[in-house]
């Protein structure tokens, strides 16, 4: 009988991010992982978080490398380039929070400098290891909905606030937060990225500099089309925090994913309205699985740097369309 | 008031039944292309059926045309020739110079002309346009509608000919583009895509973007002033359903959300362990109220032509939606954005 491999030794680069403290619990849980440490440019955060959870908090990045073979970047949007280019040219393999990058030569870069290092280079798109969106899927690679030929597509949400509405560290706003997933998954539905991409965005939810809604529609050089509604329009009164839905008409027939419609709901006696109790798997979970066992077995993870730098280039386009009142093709 | 109905398929049928409820109402013909459909419907509804449109049109004060809708325009300007007023099925005609001549022709000959675009009598609808216009949810920001239903199998199957119907953006989205004008007002920007002209059978299936003229240059409370965005919404319209009709969607404005599901708020369900083997030619929600939908906008229209009752929906409704119809299919085809001027 095999032995299992020894703990993977993983440091987490800052708690910008509204999916740190997710990703922070599971490092410290998971048996496959040896969770050695806490690096954030936020120095009283990061050691407030280490110290609750009982890892070392290491004021310099080099101070992290030396702990650690692997880093799950969890920073704000525009960091994550300067921080996966340190991790690469230290040798260290690296999972980082969507989207990539907020510029396509960052991303690039990020894929160029892991290539060259030979690191894993993964981006955190759980949405792929939902299993409900296996089993669309495989539904359709086993021709059951006929020629995919329309989706209708959301991934909507609260208002993340903090960050995420500070250009200057997000580099934009719905689109830029909600667009990646979806096309990531449209991506590997359809085999390719789309041809063109054309939004309508909006600001007038919450009526600041950034967008706060974004409508998109892609074509597919074959024909196919999809729209997507990435927008922050969840109230705080909603009973759950957004979704990610889609939508597939086939030739053969209608398919819906409702990806986190896993739920109870809770109706409390004194005040608010009901609420979602999610109960589906931990994708988060397996987006780290994933990313150990391509490091242990040389491969790529189930979502590349570069699928996650194609995923920016549709969020990028839906910006350009609508300043321009045109679709963009996306090279 | 006495009515003539043209057309007898599904909602010739739907409108003769309302109109024997209204008793101001009194349906004195039915005539139909096949006068044996003409004479079916006439036996339901205890009048008569006429084999000629001329005579049918005779009977009667008011025109209600069921007709397909490529025969919309010439039934129309019978009428009017004929000096009746006229209640029309949407959409008005399948282009606006058909569109322009109907009304046109009313207008000369003195006669109301009302097209029957129901959603602004389905409750639902009138609700969450009332809570809008309250102030509910503030302004509205991003809109998203979905009508959806399995492929229409009409009398001669007219709705699977796009160049008949106008396929499933003008014979059904049109329904959301009506309530959307009505509630959030003009259209500037319209980008959309389609499956009206792949010819696959059975499934007709449409996505638009729309981008209303609503945009404001807003001074906030912190001093800052800077354009906010004009409505922006999408439209589902389906006939790529497997089975039954749903429509559902949300409103998000910058002070609420609303939503609505057909299929969370139908009070009745039933399902048969043998069901019997029959179809509806065209699916019709059923509203489940004591007065049908379709009634309150016969009965309403009734009232128009008597002076009684200031419309509801107008023939410049009638063409407005259509005009953005024509613009969803444009973009459709063109795969470019429409930008619409000159809205009335």
């Amino acid at each position: 009988m095999a032995t299992a491999p020894p703990p993977l030794p993983i440091g987490l680069i800052s708690f910008a991010h509204v999916h740190a403290p997710g990703y922070a619990g599971l490092l410290a849980t998971m048996p496959e992982i040896a969770f050695t440490g806490i690096y954030d440019r936020d120095g009283k955060r990061g050691l407030h978080e280490a110290q609750r959870r009982g890892v070392p908090f290491y004021a310099t990045l080099p101070d992290l490398w030396d702990h650690c073979q692997a880093v799950v970047i969890m920073a704000e949007n525009v960091l994550h380039a300067e921080y996966a280019l340190a991790a690469a040219n230290a040798g260290k393999h690296i999972l980082c929070e969507k989207p990539l990058a907020h510029l396509v030569a960052d991303g690039e870069a990020m894929v160029a400098d892991c290539q060259t290092a030979g690191v894993v280079l993964a981006t955190a798109f759980p949405c792929p290891f939902s299993p409900a969106f296996e089993a669309l899927v495989q539904q359709v690679q086993a021709g059951q909905l006929g020629t995919l030929l329309a989706l209708h597509t959301t991934n909507r949400g609260y208002l993340p606030g903090g960050w995420f509405v500070d250009l200057s560290l997000s580099g934009g706003g719905a689109v830029m937060d909600h667009t990646v997933h979806v096309a990531d998954l449209l991506r590997r539905l359809l085999n390719g990225p789309p041809a063109t991409v054309n939004a309508e965005i909006g600001n007038s939810i919450y009526r600041e500099q950034w967008d706060d809604s974004g409508l998109l529609t892609m074509c597919w050089a074959g024909g196919a089309f999809a729209t997507l509604d990435c927008s922050w329009s969840r109230t705080p009164s909603f009973p759950t925090w957004g979704d990610v839905t889609i939508k597939a008409i086939g030739t053969a027939g209608v398919a819906e994913v409702h990806m986190f419609n896993q739920h109870i709901t809770y109706y409390p006696a004194s005040q608010g309205k009901g609420a979602w109790q999610g109960w589906g798997p931990n994708l988060d979970r397996l987006v780290l699985l994933d990313f150990i066992q391509a490091i242990r077995d040389h491969r790529p993870p189930r979502s590349t740097g570069a699928d996650g730098l194609a995923a920016l280039k549709i969020a990028l386009a839906a910006y350009t369309s609508n300043r321009e009142h045109a679709p963009v093709t996306i090279t | 008031m006495n009515v003539a109905i043209l057309g007898a398929g599904t909602m010739g049928t739907i409108h003769g039944l309302c109109l024997r409820q209204i008793p101001a109402a009194s349906v004195t013909a039915v005539w139909s292309r096949n006068y044996a459909s003409a004479e079916k419907l006439a036996r339901t509804l205890e009048t008569k059926a006429y084999d000629t449109i001329e005579a049918a049109i005779g009977t009667a004060e008011v025109i209600d045309i069921c007709l397909a809708t490529p025969m919309h325009q010439a039934a129309v300007l019978q009428a009017a020739t004929m000096g009746r007023h006229v209640i029309c099925e949407k959409p008005l005609a399948l282009s606006l110079a058909a569109a322009d001549e109907m009304i046109s022709a009313c207008r000369k000959a003195g006669v109301h002309l009302y097209p029957a675009q129901v959603v602004r009598f389905w409750p639902e609808f009138v609700q969450l346009r009332n809570q809008i216009l309250t102030g509910a949810i503030g302004r509205p920001a991003v809109v998203r509608t979905s009508r959806c239903s399995t492929y229409p199998q009409g009398v001669d199957s007219w709705h699977n000919n796009p160049e008949l119907s106008g396929g499933v953006v003008l014979d059904l989205m049109i329904h959301d583009l009506d309530w959307l004008l009505w509630t959030l007002g003009t259209v500037k920007r319209v980008y959309a895509h389609s499956l009206t002209d792949s010819n696959l059978p059975g499934i007709d299936y449409a996505l638009a973007t729309l981008r209303f003229a609503n945009e404001i240059q807003a001074t906030e409370p912190d001093g800052q002033s800077g354009e906010i965005s004009g409505t922006i919404a999408q439209v589902e319209g389906s006939w790529a359903e497997v089975s039954g009709f749903r429509t559902h969607g949300e409103i998000r404005g910058d002070q609420g959300m609303l939503t609505w599901d057909s299929a969370d708020s139908t009070p009745f369900q039933m399902t048969q362990r043998n069901p019997p083997r029959s179809s509806p030619e065209v699916s019709v929600p059923n509203p489940f109220m004591s007065t049908s939908p379709y009634q309150l906008e016969l009965e309403h229209f009734l009232q128009c032509i008597g002076g009684q009752a200031t419309p509801i929906v107008t023939a410049a409704d009638g063409r407005a939606a259509l005009q953005l119809s024509l613009a969803v299919m444009e973009s459709a085809r063109t795969g470019q954005p429409v930008t619409i001027l000159n809205q009335e």
